[in-house]
């Protein structure tokens, strides 16, 4: 701490001794001011306030004490000394009520004048001392309050901070939920579509087959009635040629009504899971194939070793049958001059229905077997795939009938193994 | 017109019909309800025109007609088929077919086309 500036107001009516005490207290005192009456000290006094004042007490125009009440009703802790002498004991008494920090009795010694400074500047100096500590921690106290309310209104803006993150955090959790609902319904509708697509894949494939089954039909249909209208001209229409042609004609009718019943069946979209016997579907889903196959000069050949109880939907499963029975077609007609073969077996393994569908038609390569079961995963050129039917049979087998598909290669081909 | 008609259809109510419808215009009709009796029967008769179809066990349409080509090669013929895809008239057509007919066949144009391959005869 530096050393404080130490001024001293010296008051002395006497020239004599005003010069004397004068020169001495300019040795210890940085500045000193004197003045020839309490009057003068106390003009000085308010002027330049010094921190230490000396004063005599019997002076004219203002006495030392009536300067010093007045000092003292400035109301600063000046350090104040009188000088006296012994014989005047009513000064000591007044000087102590006026609050006079310490005497000096005339005549007064050079030792005890420095001694009495020397005392006032260490009181002074510990004075500022604890002025300056007290400032010091009212200031750390400051700071810390300061601090603190800082602190609060952090403490404040992060609460609303976090409210607000937390506001942010439920709203995107909440648009997170409607997009998962979203994106949920959208891949259920694209499944959908899908399952759509691939029946209506299948549905074209077998308008073609039953196309086929009616030419044959109609075609008799077709010469039945025109050989009514040459018998007519030729008058040889009796009523047994006319009864027997017309019967006839709706006894071909009846059958080929059968094969449209059979059509609707299996676009029926029964969703009701019932049981079955595999076998029964196998032999319908061949029926509808059967001469379009022949047509391409396929073999197709069904083996059933067990009897099969499944449960499911009738009309996925023959959907499923039908989709592989196609693919292996295509593949055939594709890759093979002749010889082209399927073969069909239904059998029963470890209580499971396992139904294995195999043809010669040289295989997938082993790189792509992984992904036939993709949908839009297609092999066949010239867009006639829709990429859609061996998802939709793993869709079928595995999600809604909790079954197994699984393809592996032969020597010749490829077997298909449905176990549900 | 006193010609030779053979009529080769697996299925017997087809063949008989045709076979009526024929009579009617053409007074000799033969029939055979395969391709193998069909051969037979065309070495025994040699007809002027042959209509066959071509699905048939035994033997079918398409083979007989070889097999006739090779004995004949300008013997006419009249195809009549189940199958409308192009692919397959295409391949019946490079087999040197004069007429090919799809199922169900109108009498009328079978006749008015026998007629006229008749006629050059």
């Amino acid at each position: 701490m530096e050393k404080h500036k130490l001024r001293i107001l010296f008051v002395e009516d006497d020239d004599l001794m005003r010069e004397t005490i004068s020169n001495i207290l300019s040795k210890s005192a940085d500045e000193v001011f004197l003045a020839e009456n309490g009057l003068k000290g106390l003009e000085l006094y308010k002027e330049h306030k010094p921190e230490i004042v000396i004063t005599d007490i019997m002076m004219p125009e203002m006495n030392g004490l009536e300067m010093i009440r007045k000092i003292r009703q400035e109301g600063i802790p000046v350090k104040i000394a009188v000088v006296s002498a012994y014989s005047e004991k009513e000064n000591f008494l007044r000087s102590i009520t006026l609050g006079v920090n310490n005497f000096l009795i005339k005549p007064i010694s050079y030792r005890d004048l420095l001694k009495v400074i020397d005392d006032f500047a260490n009181v002074i100096f510990m004075e500022k001392k604890i002025e300056d500590e007290r400032n010091q921690r009212f200031q750390a106290q400051e700071e810390l309050k300061k601090a603190h309310v800082e602190l609060e209104s952090r403490v404040i803006e992060r609460t609303h901070e976090l409210a607000v993150a937390n506001q942010q955090l439920r709203e995107f959790q909440e648009t997170l939920q409607d997009k998962i609902e979203k994106s949920v319904a959208e891949i259920r509708m694209k499944d959908h579509i899908m399952m759509l697509q691939s029946r209506q894949a299948v549905m074209g494939e077998m308008i073609g087959h039953i196309g086929h089954q009616w030419r044959q039909p109609l075609n008799t249909i077709g010469l039945l009635t025109q050989s009514m209208l040459f018998s007519f001209r030729n008058n040889n229409l009796t009523d047994e040629v006319f009864d027997e042609r017309v019967s006839k004609i709706m006894e071909i009718l009846d059958h080929m009504s059968v094969t449209i019943d059979d059509f609707r069946d299996f676009f029926n979209p029964n969703r009701e899971k019932t049981t079955f016997e595999a076998d029964r579907i196998i032999r319908k889903t061949i029926s509808f194939v059967e001469n379009s196959f022949q047509k391409h000069k396929i073999t197709l050949r069904y083996e059933k070793e067990d009897d099969c109880i499944i449960e499911g939907f009738e009309n996925e499963y023959s959907q499923v049958l039908m989709n592989l029975l196609i693919n292996a077609k295509d593949a055939l007609v594709h890759n093979r001059q002749d010889n082209r073969k399927i073969a069909i077996r239904l059998s029963s393994q470890l209580g499971q229905s396992c139904l294995e569908v195999e043809d010669n038609a040289g295989g997938i390569p082993e790189e792509i077997r992984e992904n036939i079961f993709q949908p839009y995963f297609t092999t066949k050129k010239d867009h006639k795939g829709t990429g859609l039917g061996l998802y939709i049979c793993r869709t079928i087998v595995e999600k809604n009938m909790s079954g197994k598909i699984e393809i592996r290669n032969t020597n010749t081909g490829v077997i298909f193994t449905i176990r549900i | 017109m006193g010609n030779r008609i053979l009529i080769v259809e697996d299925e017997v109510l087809i063949r008989e019909m045709l076979k009526e419808i024929f009579l009617a215009i053409f007074p000799e009709v033969y029939t055979a309800d395969n391709g193998e009796s069909g051969l037979l029967q065309y070495n025994r008769i040699h007809p002027d025109l042959v209509i066959t179809d071509i699905k048939m066990r035994k033997m079918d349409g398409l083979t007989m007609i070889d097999k006739i080509k090779e004995i004949n090669e300008t013997q006419k013929f009249i195809v009549i088929t189940a199958y409308s895809d192009e692919e397959h008239q295409r391949r019946v057509r490079k087999q040197g077919i004069d007429h090919l007919l799809v199922k169900p066949i109108d009498c009328r144009n079978l006749i008015d086309i026998s007629k006229n391959l008749l006629k050059n005869v």
